[in-house]
C-alpha cells in the first residue's frame, strides 16, 4: 500500500471514488486498483459470478447523476455563497414567520433517508445563530431559518461539508399557502365524513339487528342529525364539480353521486319522519366517505409528484461568476444578474446571458437549443445566445440581455404563458357515466309511467325510483378511477418515470402520433469515437494519446475518453516533441524521426455524408488510420423505436439538426423517410406536431420545450432542461430512452385496469338496478350490496397492480 | 335498556371530543408533510453539543 497525493489516485474499480489507499490487483489479465480491499473482494466477487454488466449499467447511471463529489468542485463551492447574504438576495430569497428571523428555503440535492432527515434536524443544534432547521423529504426542500441580521452562508457552508449541494429556491408563497390551505380543507371534510359515518353505522346496526319502538326512532333520527353535516359540508366538492360540468354541458362521474345522496337523504327524512321506514344513510355516508378518501390521497400523490417535477432538475448553473472592471471574481445568483455585466464562464457551464465575446475563443455546442449535435467556433466580437453551452475553453461575455429578455428567458416565459393550456381530456369514466345518467333517467321515466298511469300507485313508484337512483349510483367506479391512478402513478415512480397527471397516462393509451427529438434524445448529444478504420494497435492509440494530450477540442476529447477505456497505461506514454495544435485542422507532432499528423479528413463527396467527421492519421505524410466520429444513438433507441413500431404508433423524428445526419439516422433507425423532418425552429416543431392529433413529443430540452407543451403528452429523457422539464408531461429519471416504451406499457395497463373496474361497476349496477325494478331493494339490502360492490372493487385493483403496474 | 340512554350521550361526547381533536391536528398542519416525520420519531432525542461553527469553516478555509 503507498500514499499519494488526491489527485493522483485513479478512481477505484468498483466503487469510483478516488483509491487512497492503492490496492491493485491483476483480474482478468487487467490491472485493477481498488480504495479498499473491500471493493477488491467485491469486485472479485461480481466478476467471478459473470456480472459483470453490473459495472456498465452502473456507468450509464451514474452519468446522469449521483456522480461522487470530488474534492475540486467542493473546494470550488465552499466561496459561492457570498452573494446569498447580500441584501438585493434576501429581499427576493428569504420570508418572514415570525418576528426577528428570517427563512429561506433550498433545494437539496441528493437527499433520500432518515439519515438526511437526522442531520438537517440538528443544524439548527451546531450553529448557533439557526433557530429552526428541517428538511421536507417527500420534496427534497430544507428551510433554515436564523436570526434576523445573521447569515445564511455559514449554514450552506456547513450543508455543503456534509456533501450536499443546495439551491436557494423562490417559492410562489401564494401558491403553496393556497394548496396547503385546501389540502387542509378536504382532509376536514372526510374527517367529518368519515366521524359521521361511524355514528351511523353504529346506530344502523341497531336498527338491523331490529330495534323497536322507541328505540328505533331515536335512532333514525340520529342518523337524520348524522347525515346532515356529509350533505352540507363534506359533499361540497361534488356539487362543486358536478356544477362545473353541467355548466360545461358535460357529464361528469359526480352527477350520478350528487343525485344519490340528495335523493336518497330526502328520502330517508321521509321514510323516518312519517314513521313508514328506515332510510339508506349508512349506504350513504360510507359512499362519500370513501370517494372523498380515495379523491384525497390522488391529489396528495400528483402534488408530491409535481413537486419533484418542478424542482428535480434546476438549470445547472444557478451560480454565475460575475468578472469585476479590476478582473476580480465573485460569484452570485443567476437573478442578480443585470445588463452590462461581465461574466465569466468555464468550459462545460451553459452560457446564462445573450451578449458578445469579450475574451476568449471557444467552441460552444448549440444542441440544447437547435438541435445540432456539431460544436460551433467562436471567439471575441462574436455574439453569443444564453442557452449554449460552452465546451472548450474559458469565456469573457459581456452581457447584452439577461433572464427574461434573453432567449433562454423568452423560451420560458412563453412556456410559463402556455401553463394548465393543455386541453382536458373526457376520461373514460365520464363517458361511462354519461350513459349511466342517461338510462336512470330512462328507466326513472318508464317507471313514472308505469305506475302512475297504469297501476295508479304513486308512491310505490317513486319509492322504486328512488331505490333505482341509489342504487345506481357508479360508487365503484367513482372508488376505482382513483384508486387505479394512485397506484398506477407510484407504480410508474418506482419504475422511476414521473408522471405529472392522471390525464398524461389517459392521453398515452390514446397516442397515436410519437414524434421524437434527435439531438440528447435518441442521440447522446455528444460527439463520441464511432468506429476506427485502418489500423488501430496500442502503439498507434498510444500516439493519438499523446498528440491530444492536451488539447480541449471536442474531437480530443472524444478521442481520449475512447481510448481511455481500452486500458492504455499511463506511465508507458510516449515522449512527443513540437507538438502544435492547428486550429479547425488538428494537431501534429515529432517522435523521434517520424512526423505525425492527427486531422479532420476532406468529408466524403462521393458519398454526401456530413453524418460524421472523419480523423485522419499521417504518418511523415503517409495514411495510417482514421476515425469516424459521430454523436452516437443511444443503445436502447432501436429496441423503443422498433417496439413503439410493433404497437403500431407512427414515429416521426423532428431535429433541428442538418438534415443529412437526420436523415442517417433515421435509415439507421428505419423511419420512414417522409416522416422525418430537420432544421425546424423551435416555433415550427410546435406547428408540426399541432397539425396532429393524439401526439406524443419525447425530447429533452429547450428547443423542444414549446413541442412538448404543444403536444398531447411530453415526455423528457433524463437530463433534460429546466425549460423542457416543465413544459412536460412525463419525466424519465433514469438514463436512456427505454423507459419509454415501459411508460406506453404501464399507460396501456392503466386504462386496461381502469376499464375492467368500469365493467365491474358496471355489472353491478344492472344487477342492483334489476332488484330495484322488482321492488327488492331495502336500506339493509343496499347496506350489503354496496360495501361488497367497494370491497371487490378495491381488492381487484389491488391485486392487479401488484402484478401489473 | 335505560342504560343506552346514558351511554348514548357518553359516546357522543366521546366521539365529538376526538372529532375535534381531529380538526385542531389538521389545523395546525400535522397533516400537511408526513414523510420526514414519520421518520424522525426514530431519531434520538440526544442533543449535539453547540460550538461555534463558525470558528470551524474559517479554520479549515
Amino acid at each position: 500500500m503507498e500514499l499519494r497525493q488526491a489527485y493522483k489516485h485513479p478512481p477505484c474499480h468498483h466503487c469510483g471514488l478516488p483509491s487512497l489507499y492503492l490496492v491493485s490487483k491483476k483480474i482478468l489479465e487487467k490491472e485493477c486498483h481498488f480504495c479498499c480491499h473491500g471493493c477488491l473482494t467485491v469486485y472479485e466477487f461480481i466478476h467471478e459470478m459473470k456480472l459483470s454488466n453490473y459495472y456498465d449499467l452502473k456507468k450509464s447511471a451514474d452519468s446522469t447523476e449521483n456522480n461522487p463529489i470530488d474534492a475540486e468542485t467542493l473546494k470550488q463551492k465552499k466561496s459561492s455563497y457570498s452573494y446569498i447574504d447580500s441584501d438585493v438576495f434576501k429581499k427576493q430569497y428569504a420570508f418572514k414567520e415570525e418576528k426577528g428571523t428570517q427563512s429561506m428555503l433550498f433545494f437539496v440535492k441528493g437527499v433520500h433517508c432518515l439519515a438526511c432527515v437526522w442531520i438537517f434536524e440538528k443544524i439548527k443544534e451546531m450553529v448557533p445563530h439557526v433557530i429552526d432547521s428541517s428538511l421536507f423529504l417527500n420534496r427534497s426542500l430544507a428551510k433554515i431559518t436564523i436570526e434576523e441580521g445573521t447569515a445564511f452562508q455559514d449554514v450552506l457552508l456547513l450543508i455543503n461539508k456534509f456533501g450536499y449541494s443546495a439551491h436557494p429556491v423562490k417559492e410562489d408563497k401564494e401558491a403553496a399557502f393556497y394548496q396547503k390551505k385546501e389540502n387542509q380543507k378536504i382532509l376536514l371534510k372526510l374527517g367529518v365524513a368519515g366521524f359521521c359515518t361511524a355514528q351511523i353505522m353504529m346506530n344502523s346496526v341497531a336498527l338491523y339487528v331490529g330495534a323497536e319502538g322507541f328505540w328505533a326512532i331515536l335512532f333514525n333520527r340520529l342518523n337524520c342529525l348524522f347525515i346532515l353535516p356529509i350533505v352540507f359540508y363534506s359533499a361540497i366538492p361534488f356539487y362543486e364539480t358536478s356544477y362545473q360540468s353541467i355548466k360545461q354541458k358535460s357529464i361528469s362521474l359526480d352527477i350520478p353521486i350528487v343525485l344519490a345522496l340528495l335523493l336518497g337523504t330526502m328520502h330517508g327524512f321521509f321514510k323516518v319522519f312519517t314513521g313508514t321506514g328506515d332510510g339508506y344513510f349508512d349506504t350513504l355516508s360510507t359512499l362519500i366517505f370513501l370517494l372523498l378518501g380515495s379523491r384525497y390521497f390522488l391529489r396528495r400523490m400528483q402534488q408530491s409528484n409535481m413537486d419533484h417535477l418542478s424542482w428535480t432538475s434546476f438549470l445547472k448553473n444557478d451560480k454565475i461568476t460575475l468578472l469585476s472592471k479590476e478582473g476580480e471574481k465573485s460569484v452570485i445568483h443567476m437573478d442578480l444578474l443585470k445588463k452590462g455585466d461581465v461574466v465569466f464562464v468555464s468550459p462545460g457551464e451553459i452560457i446564462p446571458v445573450d451578449g458578445m465575446i469579450k475574451e476568449g475563443s471557444s467552441q460552444i455546442s448549440n444542441s440544447l437549443l437547435t438541435g445540432e449535435s456539431f460544436p460551433i467556433k467562436v471567439k471575441s466580437g462574436d455574439k453569443i445566445f444564453s442557452g449554449s453551452t460552452n465546451i472548450s475553453s474559458p469565456l469573457i461575455i459581456e452581457a447584452h440581455a439577461v433572464k427574461e429578455d434573453s432567449q433562454l428567458g423568452k423560451m420560458i416565459l412563453e412556456l410559463q404563458q402556455g401553463w394548465g393550456a393543455k386541453s382536458s381530456v373526457v376520461t373514460f369514466s365520464d363517458k361511462m357515466a354519461k350513459y349511466l345518467v342517461k338510462s336512470i333517467l330512462f328507466l326513472a321515466f318508464v317507471l313514472f309511467i308505469y305506475f302512475g298511469f297504469i297501476q295508479q300507485n304513486m308512491s310505490e313508484g317513486f319509492s322504486r325510483i328512488l331505490s333505482i337512483i341509489i342504487i345506481s349510483c357508479p360508487c365503484a367506479l367513482g372508488l376505482a378511477v382513483p384508486l387505479s391512478m394512485i397506484l398506477s402513478l407510484k407504480g410508474a415512480l418506482k419504475k422511476g418515470i414521473i408522471v405529472k397527471s392522471d390525464m398524461a397516462l389517459q392521453k398515452l393509451s390514446e397516442a397515436k402520433n410519437v414524434f421524437f427529438d434527435k439531438t440528447g434524445t435518441l442521440t447522446f448529444g455528444q460527439i463520441a469515437v464511432s468506429k476506427w478504420e485502418g489500423e488501430s494497435s496500442p502503439e498507434i492509440k498510444k500516439i493519438i494519446l499523446g498528440l491530444e494530450e492536451n488539447s480541449h477540442h471536442v474531437v480530443a476529447l472524444a478521442l481520449k475518453d475512447d481510448i481511455g477505456r481500452s486500458n492504455i497505461k499511463k506511465d508507458e506514454r510516449l515522449l512527443i516533441e513540437d507538438i502544435k495544435e492547428i486550429p479547425g485542422l488538428g494537431v501534429e507532432g515529432r517522435i523521434g524521426e517520424d512526423f505525425y499528423e492527427l486531422q479532420a479528413a476532406s468529408f466524403d463527396k462521393a458519398n454526401k455524408n456530413f453524418y460524421y467527421s472523419k480523423i485522419v492519421l499521417l504518418k511523415n505524410k503517409k495514411f495510417v488510420c482514421s476515425i469516424i466520429l459521430s454523436d452516437k444513438i443511444r443503445p436502447q433507441a432501436h429496441e423503443v423505436i422498433s417496439f413503439l413500431q410493433k404497437i403500431k404508433m407512427n414515429l416521426f423524428i423532428l431535429s433541428g439538426d442538418r438534415s443529412q445526419s437526420v436523415k442517417y439516422l433515421g435509415e439507421e433507425l428505419s423511419i420512414q423517410k417522409k416522416r422525418i423532418f430537420s432544421s425546424l425552429s423551435p416555433f415550427e416543431k410546435k406547428e408540426m406536431i399541432q397539425s396532429f392529433n393524439n401526439t406524443v413529443m419525447i425530447g429533452d430540452g429547450a428547443n423542444d420545450a414549446l413541442a412538448l407543451q404543444a403536444s398531447d403528452v411530453g415526455i423528457v429523457v433524463s437530463g433534460g432542461l429546466y425549460a423542457g422539464i416543465q413544459a412536460a408531461d412525463i419525466y424519465l429519471t433514469k438514463a436512456g430512452v427505454r423507459p419509454i416504451g415501459e411508460i406506453f406499457i404501464h399507460a396501456k395497463k392503466t386504462i386496461q385496469l381502469i376499464k375492467i373496474n368500469t365493467f365491474f361497476s358496471l355489472f353491478y349496477n344492472i344487477l342492483g338496478v334489476s332488484f330495484a325494478l322488482l321492488g327488492k331493494v331495502n336500506p339493509l339490502w343496499a347496506a350489503i350490496f354496496m360495501p361488497i360492490q367497494a370491497l371487490s372493487v378495491f381488492s381487484y385493483t389491488l391485486f392487479f397492480a401488484r402484478k401489473n403496474l | 335498556m335505560s342504560v343506552v340512554l346514558i351511554l348514548l350521550p357518553i359516546s357522543l361526547l366521546l366521539a365529538i371530543f376526538f372529532a375535534l381533536g381531529f380538526f385542531w391536528s389538521v389545523k395546525n398542519g400535522q397533516y400537511d408533510e408526513l414523510d420526514s416525520p414519520s421518520m424522525s420519531i426514530f431519531l434520538e432525542a440526544k442533543k449535539i453539543n453547540k460550538f461555534n461553527h463558525k470558528m470551524r469553516t474559517t479554520d479549515d478555509e
